[in-house]
């Protein structure tokens, strides 16, 4: 309850400050709208030569689209920033500041900031995964939700693990850029990749349970043990995450006290 | 235009580039991973019917490679975003006292930063002979219209950075306006799918604007798929397109100047 308060008020505090360069906001809404609107045409365009691609039909690969909408989306508002941020707070030493605090400083560095033009998006996602045509149960929509929080706390521990590696080489601009690349293979269903890079999917850097797993659990496309995969993955990744982290408070130097 | 400090600029650009080689690893990553996703999703839709939409497996790969290949070249994300940094923070006061003007110095710095992965990239695609294609994979006919399209493209979209830079003296914050290009123009462009995949309505639109001069046309041209009746009509269009935009960037660039208000000494 302390922390959902906390994050309620950087969150008050973020949309203020966004809020104060409209220019900036309205910009950040209309790079949104070409986002969405690039991957719709390009979806309908390529529907329009074909009935299927592979496995998946057009209000599949719409619903698809959807949920790559959803988890982006959220980490657009919660991660985006705060990740890129980060290694410059341990430069400057503004760490300390965090360190000081009477509360978790892996929650103050991951959560501080929040880009509110990813909410337009999250609505978007919900709207698109309706108008999509798809015929999901009840609780085919259920496992859908929970299974892209299961993506996107996947998604946020693997972020965790390459931000704090700043502890150890403080420029990690080059790491994050290569982060964004491979997260990048997870934005189209992975069973269209030929066979090795679907197996670096699943196996090693896996993207493939960010958003196609959730989607393909959503629609019978799978089952049995690909329930429990993903939620594997994240405890896995969230353990890990949470090593290098306190392994990383350990050798961290305060820089300006 | 001073043409020693036009060399100076591109030769400091080009060196402080080779200085950053992870860079290089990168675009070759993110290169595969494009072409990863984008021949993936392509291929998979052509497999089992031999053509897709007029396009063969080979061309469909062709394209890819050659889309890509332009994007990457074309892309300022870096000089850009420096650009419009220096116009909100102040460090645009240096280019008023330098002996080279403001577009002179964003076009050699552009050109330097990208000059050594266009070469590779466009050696790469010289070089680079699909598996069981026939000849070549550039015609000795394609080859010059792509490369003088390619010029025309790499003119076009400086235009077009340039006007976004110079933009940020009204509109402080202008990188979503980069942002937003870059996305619209990959689909808009006809670089990541073929031009004639888009919708009708997408496509009448997209006529009004220079979008498909920016992909399409050098494409086209290096897949050979263009007459030179259709090649000349683009290229005068782009004619038409680097005027009206030369005379914005003059009219933004002298009315941005003097409501400048510079900083620090």
């Amino acid at each position: 309850m302390k922390y959902l308060r906390l994050w309620l008020a950087l969150a008050k505090n973020s949309i203020i400050r966004q809020l104060e360069y409209r220019s900036d906001f309205f910009g950040g809404l209309l790079l949104e709208v070409v986002w969405i609107s690039s991957l719709f045409v390009f979806y309908k365009s390529i529907f329009s030569q074909v009935n299927q691609v592979g496995n998946w039909r057009e209000p599949e690969m719409m619903f698809f689209a959807a949920s790559l909408f959803l988890v982006d989306a959220f980490y657009m508002v919660l991660l985006s920033k705060n990740s890129q941020s980060f290694p410059e707070t341990i430069r400057s030493g503004i760490f300390d500041f965090y360190l000081l605090r009477p509360v978790s400083a892996l929650f103050i560095s991951t959560f501080r900031y929040i880009n509110i033009t990813g909410f337009f998006n999250i609505s978007m996602a919900f709207f698109l995964a309706i108008k999509s045509g798809v015929a999901i149960t009840p609780i085919g929509a259920l496992i859908w939700i929970f299974y892209c929080f299961v993506g996107f706390s996947l998604l946020y521990s693997l972020l965790v693990i390459v931000a704090s590696m700043a502890f150890w080489i403080t420029q990690t601009s080059s790491l994050q850029w290569l982060f964004f690349e491979l997260y990048r293979l997870g934005h189209r269903p992975d069973d269209i990749y030929v066979k090795w890079l679907q197996r670096v999917l699943l196996f090693a850097f896996p993207a493939a349970f960010f958003i196609s797993i959730p989607v393909k659990l959503a629609l019978g496309k799978l089952d049995g043990l690909w329930f429990l995969w993903p939620i594997l993955w994240t405890a896995a990744a969230g353990f890990i995450a949470s090593l290098v982290w306190r392994r990383g408070l350990k050798v961290y130097e305060g820089a300006m006290s | 235009m001073n043409l020693r400090a036009f060399v100076v600029v591109t030769r400091n650009s080009v060196l402080s580039e080779l200085e950053y080689r992870f860079n290089y690893f990168m675009w070759l990553l993110s290169s595969l991973i494009s072409v990863a996703m984008e021949s993936a999703i392509l291929l998979l839709a052509v497999k089992g019917r031999g053509e897709l939409g007029g396009f063969l497996e080979t061309d469909l790969w062709k394209f890819v490679l050659i889309g890509i290949t332009i994007r990457t070249c074309t892309g300022q994300w870096k000089v850009v975003g420096e650009g419009i940094d220096e116009v909100r923070e102040g460090g645009f006061r240096k280019y008023l006292l330098q002996p080279v003007n403001y577009p002179t110095y964003f076009v050699a710095r552009a050109l330097g930063d990208k000059m050594t992965i266009t070469l590779l990239l466009l050696f790469g695609l010289a070089a680079f002979k699909y598996f069981d294609g026939p000849g070549p994979f550039l015609s000795m006919t394609a080859a010059p219209m792509f490369l003088l399209s390619f010029i025309g493209v790499n003119i076009l979209t400086w235009q077009i950075y340039l006007m976004m830079i110079y933009g940020a003296f009204w509109i402080d914050e202008t990188h979503f306006i980069q942002i937003a290009f870059n996305i619209g123009m990959a689909v808009f462009s006809g670089s990541l799918l073929p031009f004639t995949w888009l919708p009708e309505g997408t496509r009448q639109w997209v006529a009004f604007t220079p979008f498909q001069l920016l992909g399409d046309w050098p494409i086209r041209s290096a897949l050979g798929r263009m007459s030179f009746e259709e090649f000349s009509f683009l290229g005068g269009q782009a004619l038409l397109w680097m005027t009206i935009f030369s005379l914005l960037i003059w009219l933004m660039g002298r009315a941005g100047i003097r409501r400048y208000e510079a900083f620090g000494g």
